[in-house]
Order: structure tokens, then C-alpha cells, then sequence
């Protein structure tokens, strides 16, 4: 009897949206836990360097996050699929040529079909390699969990990245060309030539840090 | 266990061996993973290299440079000329031919190592040889900030925040190009110096001299005529 009036009860129950079930899955809060929790640049204030170099424009730094998003989530998942093959002492060096090889085709595809943003990025492209979160989710993440949880975690991150980057170049592009995204904001407008330099970069982080930290001062989940 | 499972194991058990193996499996994919992906895109890459050749050449001689139509404004505008070199390097000369069928002006190649990395540059020069006509950087691998500056114009019409802008304003060939730093050119010759890339500066000065030298042979010579 209590069955029936349990299983009537659910039969009577609204239905619950399928986007709304995802928001309630695991696979969610990790996405969005990696994209605010774990920001690279105004979280865990990494990947400076081409932070500061690739984010004159927005195009530029929009350009060089999905770059770095397409690295990472093909790295992670492919480490994470073959993590249990690969010794403890060569994970480093095997992770290494993995992103190497992402980088190289996600450089290649650049110059070809995006020669002029290819060239804006200059080397910033090719030194995704070198950046460090790239390789810690591997390290941290993808070494120790599945393909699918790590691909997420690493879109996350990527998608993290690729919102600091182009909030960044949104306020460098407006106050260094008068311009957003290529379109014409202020007619007339005078160059602020220090925010089109890594310089005003450093500024423009700093604040946003600065800001995120006073609104949402949690800090990192992986902050211990 | 059977003979095999134990061959099997004793491998998996060998730490170093299977690092090698596992290292050298991952090198191996990752390697024709990025043959394919060289394969597929190296031609766009050559043609949208040449473009950029193409572009930097039209627009230091003073001709129209956008997209529309640029293969055939190239081939109608431009003569080139190719001279072999001792060192068995080709040494290009491009003539640009006016409205009325005369010479509007030279453009060579300067190309080689710089600080860091490449330096990669086409200059245009007047048909008498004594001034240039512009600058065009095509490829550059120096440093962001320091020598890659020398492909960057904030404002084209302030040779300081533009530095292709001094050689669009004419620079006199004799003597020799020369540069100065951390102030205005005094002489016809001059251009000053990228702040903190006196190398690439000196790279592009060095190269475009020794271009200059072989350019006059042979115009003195009588080979660059259309």
C-alpha cells in the first residue's frame, strides 16, 4: 500500500527538466568548481606569461584560451586513458611529449586557418607547452581519474582560462584602441599605448585579482 | 602460470625496460599524429606564407596590398628577378612597374637569424637605389616586447610607436644605413633604434647594408631593368 501510494505520488510529481538534472550531477559542480574555484589566473595566478603577452585584444586572448582549452582537454583525456600503462618514473616526460604533440597540431591549425591571429600570438602559441596548469591537471588530475571526469576537468579549466583571458583583453583592447572584439567603440578615441604593453597587463590583472579575491575570498579548492 | 603470462610478467616487472617501451610507444604516436597533422596543413601554410610575401612586397612599393585580387595584382605590378648568390642562396629582387611601364621601385628580402629567432623583412627602395620605400615584416621570432617590436604600430603616424614608419618615411642609403638610440635620427641615413632590441636593430641595419651592396652590382650591372 505504501508502495503504491509512493509509486503514484512520483507518477503525480512535476517533471524535473533534464538541463536542470545535469546542474545537480557531478559532472557539473566539477565543470564549474574548475572554471571559478580553480581559475588559473585569478584563482591560482598562473600562466602569467601569456596572460600578460596574448591579451592586448580580446580576439587575441580569446584565441589563446581556446588554443590552451583544445591542449589541455586533449592532453588530460589522453593521459587519463592511458595512465595505468605509464611508469611512475617517466609519467613527467610522458606527459610532457603528449601536451607537446597537442600544442604542435593546435600551432599548425593556427597557422593555417588563422595565419593573422597566429602571428598576433607569436610564440605565446608554441609556449602552452610550458605552461603550468597544463601539466598539473595531468599531474593532479587526469593521472589519477577517468577519461570522462578528466576531459571535464580539464574544459573547466580551459574554459577558466579562456574567461580571465578574454575579461582581460576586453579592458586592454577598450582603453588601449578604443575598440572591442575589432568594433569601434569611441570615435576620436587616444591610444592608452600602456595598456596595449605587458605593462598595462600587470594592472589590469592585478585589479581583477584583486577584485575576485575581495568578492570571493574562498580561494582554490586545491588550496590547502 | 603459462610459459607466455610469465614472459609477460617478468617484462612488466622490469621497470626500466618498460619505461623505455612505454616512452618510445608514446613518441612513436605522438610523432605520426603530428606528421599528419603537418601533412594536412602544410600547403595552406606555404600559401598563406606566400601571401604574407605578397602583401608585404605590394604595400613597401606602394601598391594596393588587401586580399581582393592580390595574385593578380601581384603578377600584373611586380617583376621578379632571381640572382644565385656564391654561397648558392638565390638573392631576389622584385621591380615594380608604374602605370606607364617604368620602374616605380625595387623591394628585396632580408632573412636570417636574429636574437632569438628569425628575422624576416622586405624593404622597398626607389629606382635610383638612394632611399627606401618601406618595411614589411614577415615572419619574426624575437622576443615579445624587445625585438618583435619591430612588427608592431600602435599609431602609424608616430615613427616611435611604429618603427616600419621610419622606413616609409625614407631612409637614405649612403653612405650606409645606420642607427641611433635613445633619440631622434640627426642624418638622412638614420633610424632610431628599437628601446631595449639593439640587436634586431643592428640585424636589420647589417642585413639591409649587405642586401644594398649586392643591389647596386646589379644595378650597376644593368639587370634590374623590366
Amino acid at each position: 500500500m505504501n508502495e503504491a501510494k509512493i509509486q503514484v505520488a512520483a507518477a503525480q510529481a512535476p517533471a524535473i527538466p533534464i538541463w536542470r538534472k545535469w546542474t545537480q550531477t557531478k559532472t557539473f559542480r566539477e565543470l564549474i568548481t574548475d572554471i571559478w574555484n580553480d581559475n588559473p589566473t585569478f584563482r591560482m595566478v598562473l600562466a602569467l606569461c601569456p596572460t600578460m603577452g596574448a591579451t592586448n585584444m580580446a580576439v587575441n586572448g580569446l584565441t589563446m584560451g581556446i588554443a590552451t582549452l583544445f591542449a589541455t582537454a586533449g592532453s588530460s583525456f589522453t593521459i587519463s586513458l592511458v595512465r595505468t600503462f605509464i611508469p611512475n618514473e617517466v609519467r613527467t616526460a610522458a606527459y610532457m611529449i603528449v601536451i607537446a604533440a597537442y600544442v604542435t597540431v593546435v600551432h599548425l591549425v593556427l597557422q593555417a586557418y588563422l595565419p593573422p591571429l597566429a602571428q598576433a600570438l607569436g610564440p605565446y602559441v608554441a609556449l602552452i607547452i610550458t605552461n603550468c596548469f597544463v601539466l598539473g591537471r595531468a599531474e593532479a588530475f587526469a593521472s589519477k581519474n577517468g577519461p570522462w571526469l578528466s576531459l571535464v576537468d580539464a574544459v573547466g579549466v580551459g574554459l577558466g582560462f579562456t574567461l580571465s583571458l578574454v575579461l582581460i583583453g576586453i579592458v586592454r583592447e577598450i582603453l588601449g584602441f578604443g575598440t572591442v572584439f575589432g568594433m569601434t567603440l569611441f570615435e576620436g578615441w587616444t591610444n592608452w599605448v600602456f595598456m596595449i604593453v605587458p605593462g598595462g597587463a600587470f594592472i589590469v590583472v592585478g585589479i581583477y585579482v584583486g577584485i575576485v579575491r575581495y568578492y570571493s575570498p574562498g580561494g582554490s579548492s586545491s588550496e590547502t | 602460470m603459462s610459459q607466455n603470462s610469465e614472459k609477460q610478467s617478468a617484462f612488466w616487472k622490469n621497470k626500466p625496460l618498460r619505461s623505455a617501451v612505454v616512452l618510445l610507444v608514446i613518441i612513436v604516436v605522438s610523432t605520426a599524429a603530428l606528421e599528419a597533422a603537418y601533412m594536412a596543413t602544410k600547403e595552406i601554410i606555404a600559401r598563406n606564407q606566400r601571401t604574407k610575401l605578397y602583401q608585404g612586397i605590394l604595400s613597401v612599393m606602394g601598391f594596393e596590398s588587401g586580399l581582393d585580387g592580390l595574385d593578380e595584382r601581384f603578377e600584373t605590378r611586380v617583376v621578379t628577378r632571381v640572382f644565385p648568390q656564391r654561397d648558392g642562396k638565390d638573392f631576389n629582387v622584385w621591380i615594380g612597374k608604374d602605370d606607364a611601364g617604368g620602374i616605380k621601385g625595387y623591394a628585396i628580402r632580408l632573412r636570417g637569424g636574429g636574437f632569438q629567432g628569425i628575422v624576416d623583412v622586405v624593404v622597398g627602395l626607389t629606382p635610383d637605389l638612394k632611399k627606401t620605400t618601406g618595411m614589411e615584416v614577415i615572419d619574426s621570432g624575437e622576443t615579445p616586447g624587445l625585438g618583435d617590436e619591430m612588427r608592431m604600430c600602435y599609431d602609424p603616424e608616430d615613427a616611435h610607436l611604429c618603427f616600419k614608419k621610419w622606413f616609409y618615411d625614407g631612409i637614405e642609403t649612403e653612405p650606409m644605413v645606420d642607427f641611433v638610440k635613445y633619440k631622434d635620427p640627426e642624418h638622412p641615413n638614420e633610424y632610431r633604434a628599437i628601446t631595449g632590441a639593439t640587436y634586431t636593430t643592428t640585424t636589420i641595419r647589417d642585413f639591409l647594408n649587405k642586401a644594398l651592396g649586392i643591389v647596386r652590382g646589379l644595378y650597376a650591372e644593368g639587370k634590374l631593368g623590366l
